[in-house]
């Protein structure tokens, strides 16, 4: 149970070579395909990533971990072609973000519309809680997470696919953790103990609280990546190194974000600097490095920078400002490695859960 | 010319005929469709509804107002199926169903911008469908949220400009709706006040209010009698007959719609079949002009009120 789901297929984690932890191939928020001023133009987005998984490849790059999560034009087909005729693995991600940015009002309201209901309520019911039925719960969240890391993702149209996640992705907004994404953050932790993945959390003005959410659920913080320690508006060289000396792996993510309107944007000569303390303070092995580039906007624009502007770019600038090969190594290969290498399940409990999952995955009744 | 906007395309409103006034065909908050759980199988939804909407035509409906707006479950293909193969008119709105249901992209846009979104819709068509709502659906949740008030301000804006009607389900604050759409300048007779007939939102002092001040009172949820299915505003039909006997005494039997709030289908819930075995519209046909009758309702009140009102409320100049 060492290798790693892509979506080609399972891989040895030697196979991953230099990774982007945090990238978005297509990239909207849901509801986006309502907008009258959204224009998706399926062959030119095909093309036009295609080309930047090209050029990502061409400088050395080998994996690209799309990190958009469930709802957030995650099209499972599509990236495996890509992935297939670029020769860039793609590592895909279950979960979801803020609510404001990526959970529906489904997972928000279903609580509220169905509490349980004659015989379904007794199948739904979690064994040993006193609820009539799972839904609005943690359990539904981690259900909902774990069966993408086990069975496949959710594709388009109403298909499961084969093609598995890798990795389960969390958050919040800036002001508050609001209910429905205190169960996506304790669902994911209960999903990732089960398969042993890691998450990938982001919302870093919550990054306290979000830490205890995922800790209360037993996750241990070497297998929690948090995100956007870059963000301009949060930026904190302490806390980052604390969490480091815990054993949390810290994420520069918004590589090349440079400009406003984007609220996070900062200059990327201090994002080096942020690096450049990372390392020189020893903690080179915790952190990862990505761009946050967006392929092809749905209801909003790309990004200006590509894949391969980690590679092309910030790593020289690195290199110049004194980060050695070595720890370019370790940030790059040898740490996104050892996070995406899923650990042996943690909950013993792991097997009985894959039998009592199955029933959740009732057939439909005839109409 | 006077005409309403139906999912085949615009027709007089003289051929609406009896028209249940607040129901859907399929209805859910945006985002089921991410979870595998409550995924289905397409044909036999198609197959379900369109039972459900010959039947309701054998009964004697002609036309449907499926309340589902943007993301909710309008899918104009799949209801110019439906209409095609059952003979029923459907008329689909624009306008989300409250700030709850307002899909993610569109959280934080303005009141211009929702407003000229639901302009494009009604006179452009819906997508690339060239499919044209009939009327403006809009919300509010327990209370009136400020996000829901700006909802009702944008459908008031569009509404205006593109001489539709606006369906607000908002009984409990009934007033505080005509009181921000007539602020925004809408002519009162082309507001629809929905749910005025649930489990906890019947209130006879309020609907003769509203329906003096012009608008119009729904009752529009018939048949939603099943204590132990999870509706929160299930209770008996007899309550609602009693509420309808009021207004036609106090003299506002023109001012009043009725309807049953079925799904065909529910997205990603389960208050309809084939789940549960729930009421449709044709049972909405069935059984109300009994329970009408027994309080002294004839029937052919029932058939005039469902057949005169709508195309009074509905019909674009």
């Amino acid at each position: 149970m060492s290798e790693i789901a892509t979506l080609t297929g399972m891989i040895a984690p030697e196979a991953l070579g230099i990774v982007a932890f945090h990238e978005a191939l297509l990239f909207g928020r849901p509801g986006w395909q309502h907008a009258p001023d959204a224009v998706f133009d399926r062959a030119e987005a095909f093309e036009r990533i295609l080309g930047e998984l090209a050029a990502f490849r061409k400088l050395g790059g080998r994996t690209i971990v799309e990190t958009s999560g469930i709802a957030m034009g995650r099209n499972v087909p599509m990236y495996r072609r890509l992935s297939e005729l670029s020769g860039v693995n793609i590592v895909s991600t279950t979960g979801f973000v803020s609510q404001e940015r990526s959970i529906p009002a489904h997972f928000c309201l279903i609580g509220y519309f169905y509490r349980g209901h004659g015989p379904f309520q007794w199948k739904r019911a979690i064994p040993g809680s006193p609820a009539p039925s799972h839904v609005g719960t943690k359990e539904y969240m981690m259900f909902l997470f774990y069966n993408e890391l086990t069975e496949g993702m959710a594709g388009p149209a109403m298909i499961r696919t084969t093609s598995k996640a890798a990795l389960v992705r969390c958050g919040s907004g800036d002001a508050e953790i609001t209910i429905a994404e205190q169960q996506a953050i304790r669902g994911a932790a209960m999903a990732a103990r089960k398969t042993g993945v890691p998450v990938f959390s982001d919302g870093v003005s919550q990054v306290e609280r979000q830490f205890e959410l995922l800790t209360a659920e037993g996750l241990p913080p070497g297998r929690i990546v948090i995100g956007h320690c870059d963000d301009g508006r949060a930026v904190d060289v302490s806390r980052d190194m604390k969490y480091a000396a815990i054993g949390a792996w810290i994420g520069y993510d918004h590589i090349g974000w440079e400009t406003r309107p984007a609220p996070h944007a900062m200059p990327d000569g201090q994002r080096a600097e942020l690096v450049k303390k990372m390392v020189d303070a020893g903690h080179a092995d915790r952190v990862v490095l990505s761009c946050s580039a967006i392929g092809y906007g749905l209801g909003m624009p790309a990004t200006r920078h590509g894949y391969s502007h980690l590679l092309e770019s910030f790593v020289p600038r690195l290199a110049k400002a004194g980060v050695g090969e070595r720890a370019l190594h370790t940030m790059l290969v040898e740490n996104p490695r050892r996070i995406l290498t899923p650990v042996e399940p943690t909950d013993k409990d792991a097997d009985r859960l894959h039998e009592f999952a199955q029933g959740f995955r009732l057939p439909m009744k005839g109409s | 010319m006077a005409h309403v906007n139906t999912v085949m395309g615009a027709i007089h409103p003289d051929e609406l005929g009896p028209t249940a006034t607040h129901e859907h065909i399929v209805w859910g908050p945006p985002g089921w469709e991410h979870d595998p759980e409550w995924w289905f199988h397409y044909p036999q939804v198609f197959a379900k509804c369109l039972a459900g909407l010959v039947e309701y035509r054998e009964l004697g409906g002609r036309s449907i107002m499926c309340c589902s707006g943007i993301g909710l479950g309008r899918d104009v293909e799949f209801y110019r199926m439906l209409s095609k193969y059952s003979g029923v008119n459907i008329i689909v709105p624009t306008g989300f169903w409250a700030a709850a249901g307002i899909p993610n992209h569109f959280l934080g846009k303005s009141i211009d911008y929702l407003s000229d979104m639901f302009v494009g819709e009604l006179t452009d068509g819906i997508g690339n469908t060239g499919v044209r709502p009939g009327f403006i659906k809009v919300g509010i949740g327990r209370t009136m949220t400020p996000g829901d008030e700006m909802l009702h301000r944008a459908a008031a804006r569009a509404a205006k400009r593109a001489g539709v009607p606006v369906v607000s389900h908002g009984a409990w604050e009934a007033l505080k709706v005509l009181e921000i759409l007539g602020s925004e300048g809408m002519d009162l007779s082309r507001v629809i006040i929905s749910h005025c007939s649930h489990g906890g939102a019947i209130d006879p002092v309020r609907d003769r209010k509203v329906a003096s001040m012009g608008a119009w009172i729904s009752y529009d949820s018939f048949t939603v009698t099943n204590t132990s299915a999870v509706t929160h505003y299930a209770h008996p039909d007899e309550k609602r007959a009693e509420a309808v006997k009021q207004m036609i005494d106090a003299g506002f039997m023109h001012r009043m719609l009725l309807s049953s709030d079925n799904n065909l289908f529910s997205l990603g819930w389960m208050r309809s079949s084939p789940y549960v075995g729930k009421a449709t519209q044709a049972d909405f046909l069935r059984s109300t002009p009994g329970k009408l009758r027994r309080i002294g309702i004839s029937e052919e009140i029932f058939w005039k009120i469902l057949t005169e009102n709508p195309k009074q409320v509905m019909a674009i100049q």
